[in-house]
């Protein structure tokens, strides 16, 4: 019941600023037509003129600048430590042997050996 | 107010707690309508910050009028860039109906004519004359004019009339979202340059350093 009442008035706030709004999207649609010619002819000029279309603002490419600067310095960095290598990585070197991979090869070496027997 | 209810017909009434009724769902279709238009224009106007964002975030803009300068620069430039397929169909409709109007050398045509335009594919209905209804209210009667029926002499009609439908609401979307990101605009250019002292005590900060020392 109360979010019908709250409907209701929202339904009389709108039908009140309706006009209003309606008269804003109206100014600036027509407003909105011109800059678009004015906007078109511009851009004529700089196909004919054969200048760049894209029509950039300054701040633009400064900051394209400033971007592409950060990604060189980040590039130019040497590559971060890796504080958490996989388990294959620790495994290539030497000084870490994981305790599970030390007693599976424990428990494999009677085996083989049993194998090595019946060969001979 | 009493002998105005009294002199009243059972049909009156009831004629007006219906249109009372109606009165209510036409507020609360309204309330919902403008509930979704706001809620697609907040939804339009973050469009703003994703145009400004490098740009401040770089402190390539300075000061609050800079930035204003700059996002209607970019607002107006996306918005060409949204309303230009709206604006070819809308050219194209209006190309059209010049070339019908030239080869019929009759520039009177009417391209949402019942008789030889776009209204041929509608229902449309007339007033008869004729009033129905109680003794105080009463409602026109209206008559059926014209049946959707396709003829082949509205054909410049049936171009033109979806050419400036969809581009005129395409259009009109464009610029709903044109002034939800400007409405954005004003409200960043508020909060971003923002120095707050809120919680700030310069004495307070003055001990600070002063024991730091």
């Amino acid at each position: 019941m109360i979010s019908f009442i709250k409907g209701i008035l929202k339904g009389l706030f709108y039908v009140i600023f309706l006009p209003f709004g309606l008269l804003a999207i109206c100014l600036y649609a027509i407003f909105g037509v011109f800059v678009f010619i004015y906007r078109l002819i511009k851009l004529a000029i700089l196909f004919f003129t054969g200048r760049n279309l894209k029509n950039e603002l300054p701040e633009d490419e400064e900051v394209k600048k400033i971007l592409e600067g950060a990604n060189e310095e980040e590039q130019s960095q040497e590559p971060a430590l890796n504080l958490y290598p996989s388990d294959q990585e620790m495994y290539k070197t030497n000084e870490y042997i994981s305790p599970s991979f030390e007693e599976s090869k424990i428990e494999e070496e009677p085996a083989s050996l049993e194998e090595e027997n019946k060969d001979e | 107010m009493n002998n105005i209810l009294i002199s009243l017909s059972d049909g009156d009434k009831r004629l007006i707690f219906a249109l009372l009724l109606i009165f209510i769902i036409i507020l609360v279709f309204i309330g919902l309508l403008g509930f979704v238009l706001m809620r697609i224009m907040k939804f339009q106007s973050k469009k703003m910050d994703t145009l400004v964002h490098d740009a401040v975030v770089t402190k390539v803009i300075k000061d609050k009028k800079h930035f204003i300068r700059y996002g209607r620069n970019k607002n107006w430039a996306y918005f060409f860039k949204q309303a230009y397929i709206p604006m070819i169909i809308i050219v194209v409709g209006f190309i059209v109906l010049i070339i019908h109007n030239s080869v019929n050398n009759y520039w009177g045509y009417n391209p949402f004519s019942t008789y030889d335009g776009f209204g041929t594919l509608f229902f449309t209905w007339k007033l008869s004359g004729d009033y129905t209804g109680g003794s105080l209210i009463r409602f026109a009667k209206l008559v059926l004019d014209n049946t959707p029926h396709f003829t082949v002499i509205a054909w410049c009609g049936y171009i033109f009339g979806p050419c400036i439908l969809v581009g005129g609401t395409w259009y009109l979307v464009a610029v709903s979202s044109l002034l939800a990101r400007t409405v954005m605009l004003y409200k960043r250019s508020k909060t971003i340059f923002e120095k707050s002292l809120d919680g700030y005590n310069q004495n307070e900060a003055l001990n600070n350093t002063n024991t730091n020392n």
